[in-house]
This record gives C-alpha cells, sequence and structure tokens, in this order.
C-alpha cells in the first residue's frame, strides 16, 4: 500500500511476505519498487479503511455494548460485564480471532484494565491473545517499548534519542522537564495507559436497533431510582419492540456518567422476549456492577439483537394445561452464572460414546436423535477413559481380571465385544480404529463398561490396551 | 474346518453391497472359504457374475436370494434343482411385476406357493414373539428344508440374542446355520458402505447417523475364525456345508432352450419337418427329385435331426406361410437359414440344386450360436 505523505509517495501498509524482502512501512515508495522488482503496489485508500474499521466496529457491538474504532487499524471494547455471555474472557478472545479469521482478518487480541495498556499489549505482546489479569496492568506495562504508547513517530524517536527505551524509563524521569520538552501528550498517555486517567470510549451505535433513552436534569445515583427509571425504560422499548413485531435477545443499558465515562450492563434471553417484567428482573440484577460515580446524566436501553416475535395465542381450553416456560429461570441462572453453563444434553447418532451426547443451549428445541433402545449404557462415563491392567485372552474374551485405580476387580460375568468403529470421515486415524466394549461385573457385583482399543488381532486397528470408560449404576 | 458363507450380499443389492463378486470370490479364495451364496435383494441379478467368478477362482458358488416380504420378515432362499430354480425365478418375477421400478412385493403366500425345493433360511432380529411366530410359518411350510440364520452383530447382548436364539429354534426342530450376512469382501470396504448408504438415504456423512449399518465386521472372515466366533454353536457352522451339500443347482445346467414349435399335432418337430420337405420336394421337382439333391436332403435332415434344430426352420416355415398369405415379399437372408430342405418344405422359391449346400458349415455344433431368424434382405438375395 502506498499513500501520499507530504509531497512524496510513502509505503503505509506492507503484508508478510512484503516485509520479508525488505519493505518497510514509511519507506518512500520509489525506494520499494527498486528494492524488490515485481513489487504489487496499490493505491491507499484512507477513507476506506477507516469506513470498514467502522463497520467492524459495529460488528463488535456482539461482544459488547460499549465499542468503537480506534483508527488507523484497531478496535477498542469495553468489555466489563459483558464477556461472561461468552465464556468468559479466554473464551470471547478465541471467538473474535476465530470469526476474524473466518472473514479473512488477522487480529492480535489483548485485554487489560486499561484501553492504553490493551493497545500496547495488541502491538507488541508475543502472544496473539493477551490477557492481563486485573491490577497487574502496570507491571506488565513497565516492559513494553515506547513505540506502543499511542504518540506520533517523530516524538518516538527524539525520545528513544534521549535514551529512553521502555515505559518504565519514562515513568521513572520526573514529568516537568518531559512536558516542557515534549508537551502534555507524553504524560497524559502514561497516565491513561496506567488507569490514573479517564479515557471514555465514545460507542458505535449499530444503525436500527431499537432504542429509548432518558436524560437527567439532575444526575441520580442511588440503586433504586437506576431501578425505577429502569423499569420506564424497560416499557417503552418493550413497547417499541411490540410496534415492530419484535423481541429482544440482547439488550444493552448504557449509562452516561457526567464524567464521560459509559457504563454498560448487557443481559441476553435464550428466547426473543418482550416481557417487561421478565427484562426489568434480569437487568435490575446487573444494576449492582454499575458505579454511579458522581451520577449519571443519561440512561440509553437498546435491544442491539432482537429476532421476530409475534404475539401467540395461549392455550383457551380449561383442561389442557399450558407447558411450563422455563425460559425466564434459564435466562436468569444464564445471566448469574453465564451462558456457557446452563446447557442441555442431548443425545447424538454415534456409535463412539464420547460422542454420542452434546451440550446444546438451554432453550433448544428437542432433536430428533435417539439412543437405540435396549443398548445398556452406562450411567457415568469417564473423561478420558481411564486405562486398566488387565488379564484377558485375546481375542475375543473379556478380561478374567483388571485392576483400576489401584483396586483388583476379579470378572465374575462378562458381555461381549461390542464393536465399535472409529468415525473415519472425522479423522485419518479413525479409518481402521476400532474398540470392543465389554460389559464387566465384579464379585462385588459392581458393573463396568471397559474396553480395548483395538480388535485383539490387527496392530492397525489399537493399541491392544485396555481402558475403563465407564460405571453402570 | 470347512465354512460357507451363506449370506453374502453383492453390489448388485444396489447401493446396500460394496464389493463385486470378482472381489468375494477372489477373496474368498484366499482365506479358504469353501464356497460362497450371493444373496442378493429380491434379486437373481448377480448370480451370472458370481457363476463366472467362481469358474475363474474355483470355488463353489450356491445361487440364493435375500427375500424382504412386505410384512418385513426377511429369509433367504438356495434353489436345490433346476425346478426350484425356475419357481423362484417366477416368484421373483410375480413381485417385480407387482412392484414396478426397483421393488418386489412379495407376501408370504406368494413364497409358500413358490417354495417348493427351495431350502429357506430365516434371518431372525431379536429372539421375540414376532421371530418366534416367523420361525413357526417357516417351519410349517417348508419342514426339513427351513433353518435360522445364527449372526454375531457385535453389539450388545450379543452372545445372549444368538442363545435365545438358538433355544427358540430348536423348540420348533429348526436347524440353525452361522452366516456372516457379508457386505463386503474386506473390512476396509466398510468406508465405501457407508458411503453408498449415505447415497442410497439421500443424505451426508455427517448427517446419516444411526441410519449407517450397525452391525459390525460384515466382511469375509475365515473357516476358523468363524468357528472362533461361535462356540456355542459348532454345528450351526458345520451346517453350511451340509446346506452347500443340499443345493446342487448350478448355473451350467442351464442352456438355451428354444421355445416348442408345433405345427402338426401329433408329430415330432423334426418328423414334421421331414414331412413338409418331402411333401415339398414334389410340388418342387415335378419331373422327379434328382439323385444328387435328394443326397443332399438326407445329409442335411441327418444333420438338422442331430443338433435338434427342426423347431427353428419350422418357425421359419410359419413365418414365411404367414408373410405369403399377406402377400409381403419375403426371402431367405444369409446362408443359414436357406438350406436344400428349406427351399423344399416350400420356404423359398429358387431351385435347390442351384445353390450350394453349406448347411453343414453353417450349423456349428456349438448350441449356444443358433442360426439367425430369418428376415427380408435384398441384398443378400440378390447376391445368390
Amino acid at each position: 500500500m502506498v499513500g501520499p505523505e507530504g509531497n512524496r509517495n510513502v509505503v503505509t501498509a506492507a503484508d508478510l511476505s512484503a516485509r520479508s524482502l525488505g519493505i518497510r512501512i514509511g519507506m518512500p515508495a520509489t525506494q520499494a519498487q527498486a528494492l524488490v522488482a515485481e513489487l504489487v503496489v496499490q493505491e491507499a485508500d484512507p477513507d476506506g479503511d477507516s469506513a470498514s474499521l467502522d463497520r467492524l466496529a459495529v460488528w463488535a457491538l456482539r461482544y459488547s455494548p460499549v465499542a468503537a474504532a480506534d483508527p488507523p487499524d484497531g478496535l477498542v471494547l469495553d468489555t466489563t460485564g459483558a464477556d461472561h455471555l461468552h465464556g468468559g474472557e479466554e473464551a470471547m478472545l478465541a471467538d473474535i480471532s476465530g470469526r476474524l479469521a473466518a472473514a479473512g482478518v488477522r487480529a492480535r487480541l489483548a485485554i487489560s484494565d486499561t484501553w492504553g495498556a490493551s493497545y500496547a499489549l495488541a502491538r507488541v505482546s508475543a502472544d496473539e491473545r493477551a490477557i492481563v489479569p486485573a491490577g497487574r496492568t502496570a507491571e506488565v506495562l513497565a516492559g513494553v517499548p515506547i513505540s506502543a504508547l499511542r504518540l506520533d513517530p517523530n516524538t518516538i524517536a527524539d525520545l528513544r534519542k534521549l535514551g529512553f527505551d521502555q515505559i518504565r524509563d519514562l515513568e521513572a524521569t520526573s514529568r516537568a522537564p518531559l512536558t516542557l520538552r515534549f508537551g502534555p501528550l507524553v504524560c497524559r498517555r502514561l497516565d491513561q495507559a496506567f488507569g490514573r486517567a479517564a479515557e471514555p470510549i465514545e460507542p458505535v451505535r449499530p444503525p436500527d436497533v431499537v432504542e429509548v433513552r432518558r436524560v437527567f436534569a439532575e444526575p441520580i445515583a442511588a440503586p433504586e431510582t437506576i431501578h425505577r427509571y429502569l423499569g420506564k425504560l424497560v416499557g417503552q422499548l418493550c413497547a417499541a419492540l411490540e410496534e415492530r413485531g419484535l423481541g429482544a435477545r440482547r439488550m444493552d443499558l448504557l449509562f452516561g456518567r457526567v464524567d464521560d465515562e459509559v457504563q454498560a450492563v448487557r443481559v441476553g434471553t435464550s428466547t426473543a422476549t418482550r416481557d417487561v417484567k421478565r427484562l426489568t428482573r434480569l437487568l435490575g440484577d446487573k444494576i449492582e456492577t454499575v458505579e454511579p460515580g458522581f451520577g449519571i446524566e443519561t440512561m440509553r436501553l437498546a435491544a442491539t439483537l432482537a429476532e421476530p416475535l409475534h404475539p401467540k395465542q395461549t392455550i383457551s381450553s380449561l383442561t389442557e394445561e399450558p407447558d411450563a416456560d422455563v425460559a425466564g429461570l434459564i435466562d436468569v441462572l444464564a445471566n448469574r452464572v453465564g451462558e456457557d453453563r446452563v446447557y442441555r444434553y442431548a443425545a447424538v447418532a454415534s456409535d463412539v460414546p464420547e460422542r454420542a451426547v452434546a451440550r446444546v443451549a438451554a432453550a433448544a428445541l428437542a432433536s430428533d436423535d435417539e439412543w437405540p433402545a435396549g443398548w445398556p449404557r452406562p450411567a457415568r462415563l469417564l473423561q478420558p477413559p481411564e486405562a486398566i491392567e488387565t488379564l484377558a485372552l485375546l481375542p475375543d474374551h473379556p478380561p478374567v481380571s483388571f485392576t483400576w485405580r489401584g483396586i483388583r476387580r476379579r470378572v465374575k460375568r462378562a458381555d461381549g465385544p461390542e464393536r465399535v468403529f472409529g468415525e473415519w470421515w472425522k479423522a485419518d486415524p479413525e479409518l481402521v480404529a476400532v474398540r470392543d466394549y465389554f460389559r464387566v461385573e465384579d464379585d462385588a457385583g459392581e458393573r463396568f463398561w471397559i474396553f480395548r482399543a483395538g480388535d485383539g488381532e490387527n496392530a492397525a486397528t489399537g493399541s491392544q490396551r485396555w481402558y475403563l470408560h465407564g460405571i453402570f449404576a | 474346518m470347512s465354512y460357507f458363507e451363506l449370506q453374502c450380499t453383492s453390489h448388485f443389492s444396489f447401493l446396500r453391497g460394496a464389493s463385486s463378486c470378482e472381489e468375494l470370490f477372489a477373496h474368498a479364495a484366499t482365506i479358504g472359504i469353501g464356497g460362497l451364496a450371493i444373496v442378493d435383494r429380491n434379486s437373481l441379478a448377480g448370480i451370472v457374475r458370481a457363476h463366472e467368478a467362481a469358474k475363474v477362482t474355483g470355488i463353489r458358488m450356491i445361487v440364493g436370494c435375500r427375500l424382504d416380504l412386505v410384512d418385513g420378515m426377511s429369509m433367504l432362499v438356495y434353489p436345490t434343482d433346476r425346478a426350484a430354480y425356475a419357481r423362484l425365478c417366477r416368484l421373483l418375477s410375480v413381485g417385480k411385476k407387482r412392484g414396478g421400478k426397483a421393488k418386489c412385493v412379495l407376501e408370504w403366500l406368494d413364497v409358500l406357493e413358490y417354495g417348493e425345493g427351495l431350502i429357506a433360511v430365516l434371518v431372525p432380529d431379536e429372539a421375540d414373539e414376532i421371530c418366534a411366530l416367523r420361525l413357526k410359518r417357516l417351519a410349517d411350510g417348508f419342514g426339513d428344508r427351513a433353518y435360522m440364520a445364527l449372526t454375531l452383530r457385535r453389539r450388545p447382548n450379543d452372545q445372549l440374542r444368538i442363545h435365545d436364539l438358538s433355544n427358540m429354534a430348536a423348540r420348533f426342530r429348526v436347524s440353525t446355520v452361522a452366516t456372516n450376512d457379508v457386505l463386503f469382501h474386506e473390512p476396509h470396504r466398510r468406508i465405501l458402505q457407508d458411503v453408498v448408504t449415505c447415497i442410497r438415504n439421500g443424505t451426508t456423512i455427517d448427517h446419516v447417523g444411526f441410519r449407517r449399518e450397525r452391525h459390525a465386521d460384515r466382511y469375509l472372515k475365515p473357516p476358523e475364525e468363524m468357528g472362533r466366533l461361535f462356540p456355542r454353536n459348532p454345528e450351526a457352522v458345520a451346517r453350511t456345508t451340509e446346506i452347500a451339500a443340499r443345493c446342487t443347482f448350478s448355473l451350467d445346467e442351464l442352456a438355451y432352450q428354444y421355445p416348442e414349435e408345433r405345427t402338426m399335432p401329433g408329430l415330432t418337430p423334426q418328423q414334421a419337418l421331414e414331412k413338409l420337405t418331402w411333401g415339398g420336394v414334389k410340388d418342387r421337382y415335378p419331373e422327379g427329385l434328382p439323385d444328387e439333391v435328394k443326397e443332399k436332403l438326407d445329409h442335411e435332415l441327418a444333420l438338422i435331426e442331430r443338433l435338434g434344430y427342426a423347431p427353428y426352420f419350422l418357425t421359419v416355415n410359419s413365418i414365411v406361410r404367414f408373410a405369403r398369405s399377406r402377400e409381403i415379399l419375403c426371402q431367405g437372408r444369409g446362408s443359414a437359414a436357406t438350406p436344400p430342405s428349406v427351399t423344399s418344405s416350400g420356404s423359398r422359391r429358387s431351385t435347390p440344386s442351384a445353390t450350394t449346400s453349406c448347411s453343414s458349415a453353417s450349423s456349428p455344433r456349438n448350441a449356444a450360436s443358433r442360426p439367425t431368424s430369418t428376415s427380408t434382405s435384398s441384398t443378400n438375395a440378390a447376391k445368390r
């Protein structure tokens, strides 16, 4: 990518292969072309870039209600109180980078206490997904080079000339001469990175979102007051949703504080809903996480994810009992303990025991798959199967005895083998893999499900070692 | 130890079997199986290829068929002789005519009607009441020609199932026989089998789920392994040999059969042909039969008698007679249909003495190559 800088063209961006050939950002375009004969040069399009970055910021709202573009090449998200919907910080980062990669964007991600620190870590950390635990930002930042401080390149070059290399060097210097020499920005960036100065994020708002807001003449702070207005906002939002035939799946409640800081609460629901009572309760549970500071000036409530929800006729028969609706319970639990911790198990049509069950969303519809009746399966499945010592005749016989967790058990009765083949379309080693399962009963009448990896004859089918895979109730 | 695999499905059971007859027989030869019975579903389509493969490999081939009846009962049938084979073919024709394309609708009563001389093996699922009912039906209908298949499925309670089934068979005085329900010749073909199952169900391998073949180990196993797998039922394994011995029918018994041609009641075709010939001679040679022609006719009639071709010439005669009655121009074609006996019997109008006799040359004693049927061909006629 080549763009004008002053009266000459310079390289503004280069991909990995170009960089490996010696192309550097900031290098004059003519020099780059002289260096690599077959260089593919394209005109930079800063306006297009920033527009697409804005679109990406809108997309990032799925993760957090406070997201904004951080030009020229970054996104910033305030994920406080939002990560639990995605299974925690780590899972959320993995999800973000996975989705971006699927769209052809290679991303470096960092989570920390402040915008400045995350900015620096995302650019200099060796790890593509860096997470700094709360409160440890200062020690991590100390070793970061000053180039990651969001200062202009000239300032950084001058600081380098003075011998400042890492942030800890700057921290150790007295501030007055620095401010005198370089202006106030250097110290402000330092303060922002360490969290000593506030740095509000002005979130992008996605188009076409059902949103209601309330501006307070007098800032409010008491939880009861917040609660009262919350109820009113939810009522308005639900009315607006009903007008459009929509139901909320995800709602963002944003509090604009007097000091321009934005606090956010996000809740998700398992099914589309516009039940005022239920939504108020969900949001109300979260209000305690909000820090009102010197007072809240505005409250905005938006249904950032909405699905069509049409009025349904209720059962009018006197005899029929309506099905209990557990969606409300699921939502309360999911928003308290995390969405990934509320789930159901569903049968999967697979002969491999580990794959015969899957976690599905708590509100998912029942699937048609069913396990075959009459094939006993243990109530408990060990994950992973545990290796056991056995004494067995190959190839068809169950073990005479086996030792599991240090206890030797004599096999009284056995049924098998049940032969389970690998699912060859899943992985190459499963092309020939075989397991022979036996149901065995020991002296005490306890029943176990054990298997031999391999068919007992052909070495290619498995290691011929024995494992205990389940315990019958 | 000898073992005959009596339940092999070839790929002529479309989208079920995954191995060709050639592969099945070649593999059987390497692992020492005495013989294979190809039992495709409601079809005998595979047996010709199987017959050829059996000849190449030197392994015995037993003709068989798996009948899936509309009430869900499945049985294997093996014709013991040629007449039974004919009845089996007739039975399948009846079923296919009823079912239309790619379907075969058969009821138990049909099987009974055409079941004479067939050995019937019940393919049971679980040892339950339905199975008992079917077994009783089979035992009543087929007597000592009824058997029940014992097949390991490698699924939970397998041994118990085999035990219950063999007890039930003993209760109805039906013998059991070990089969392996083979779908492919060697273990690695399972992948192809899964794929064809997906095609049959119109789905992908990720979504086919439990519609895959769930009973494992559907490949050919050596006799020793079969013996090892049925330690409590050695007689069932041995009985495969017994059934193979009872099925004496071989495809070699089938040869081309010319339809009957009876122009003159009370006379054999040969007598009829001779009568027509000598009758025709009088019209053709009013002034008396030259010795040369008579010699030729005697020679040809003897040859025709030896090869049993008389019905064919009678067919030609009746076609020509019909054509003449409608004033359709008709001329013999090629060398095959124009020996003097033909012209003499009135089939042709040319003078026999002008033709060269070539019936000896054109009727090789190979029964498979019959003289081609007559049709008008002016080019050939003009040549003469």
